[in-house]
């Protein structure tokens, strides 16, 4: 972890799980700066291929555990390592042993509407946003909705824009309810995702 | 008040209705005569209510007076009697999405849209059949558009995005 990540981080413990509208965490300049820019490169000379239906029209990686670049294979192994595990749990308190992962890019118009992400073995859910120049007003905040009392999502409650080099997570459950806005100016929301699990 | 034009196809338009039987359907232009689609127009000025449940659907209502003359049209070109569904306005980040668990019930739809539209925007109306698409519509000025939902079919309308220029509305005839 040591050689990927901005060492603020590295201790577990200063760490704050934010816990409305449900538990998650936001950490800026998450990577050290040099790694940030060369995975970024790393990951714009993926394949992306476009997605769309009902809930969503973005482009897509295949399965990043089958790409072959060093610097990926490099990354992944970081967040899948029995470190990075154990950070994970310290700070949500939830237990995950394996990850997934893809590329995603939301250009202009694309967006992902509100869903709960809960599938059986998924736990932890992560983005590390590799996109340059978000600001509030060019969409693509990944959105975050409370509940009414039955259970549905009802309002956004908190919008993380997608800032460079910016890692999110938030742990799954029926409560996670959440989007990725749409994209709304000429720019390019880059970014790694996908699940830590059980 | 209908184009006198579409009284006389009606043969015409039953065939074209037949023709794919997975997603029978015909849309039909200039459906209703200048000054009775004016006149529409004007019934459905005013406020449309919002609804939403973000993880299901996002659109406007109205209650409007049953359009029986259309409503008999329909009849007469498939046979059944048009199910009943809310009159809804869609604009910029409205939409619907599939349900998971339970299929619309099979049966006509008689949709009546109000603006000519731009597919970019989003906004289509989408048919699906088991992951697979059928076909798509995207709505036109004063077109009235039927289609039969078969077994196992079920359509979205797309998410319409900041592109868009203004509303599309879909009466529900």
């Amino acid at each position: 972890m040591q050689s990927w990540i901005n060492p603020r981080y590295l201790d577990a413990s200063v760490i704050v799980c934010e816990q409305e509208p449900f538990p998650h965490v936001s950490l800026q300049e998450f990577l050290l700066p040099e790694r940030a820019e060369e995975l970024r490169t790393a990951l714009l000379q993926q394949e992306f291929k476009k997605k769309q239906a009902d809930l969503f029209s973005f482009a897509q990686t295949p399965d990043l555990l089958t790409v072959e670049n060093p610097l990926i294979r490099s990354f992944l192994d970081m967040i899948d390592s029995k470190e990075f595990h154990t950070w994970m749990e310290h700070v949500t308190g939830v237990q995950t042993t394996s990850i997934d992962a893809f590329g995603a890019l939301y250009g202009d118009c694309d967006y992902l509407l509100c869903h709960d992400d809960v599938v059986e073995g998924r736990n932890i859910a992560y983005i590390l946003n590799l996109g340059k120049d978000f600001t509030e007003e060019s969409g693509g905040a990944l959105a975050l909705l409370d509940c009414d009392v039955q259970g549905r999502p009802k309002n956004v409650v908190k919008r993380l824009v997608p800032a460079f080099n910016s890692f999110n997570f938030f742990v799954v459950s029926e409560k996670s309810h959440h989007m990725v806005e749409e994209i709304l100016e000429e720019k390019e929301r880059y970014s790694i995702g996908g699940w830590l699990r059980d | 008040m209908i184009n006198e034009q579409y009284e006389g196809m009606i043969a015409n338009i039953k065939e074209a209705f037949a023709q794919d039987p997975d997603l029978p359907v015909v849309a039909l232009n200039s459906f209703l005569e200048e000054n009775a689609f004016q006149a529409l127009v004007e019934l459905c000025d005013g406020v449309w209510k919002k609804e939403c449940i973000p993880d299901q659907y996002s659109y406007a209502v109205k209650e409007l007076p049953p359009f029986d003359a259309v409503r008999a049209f329909v009849q007469e070109v498939t046979g059944q009697e048009p199910l009943s569904m809310p009159s809804r306005r869609f604009a910029h980040r409205d939409f619907t999405l599939l349900h998971d668990e339970v299929m619309p019930e099979p049966g006509v739809l008689a949709l009546f849209f109000l603006e000519d539209w731009n597919e970019d925007w989003g906004g289509s109306l989408v048919f699906m059949k088991e992951g697979e698409m059928l076909g798509r519509v995207t709505p036109m000025k004063n077109t009235l558009l039927i289609v039969e939902r078969k077994e196992n079919v079920q359509e979205f309308v797309q998410y319409i995005n900041h592109k868009a220029k203004g509303y599309v509305t879909m009466l529900a005839i």
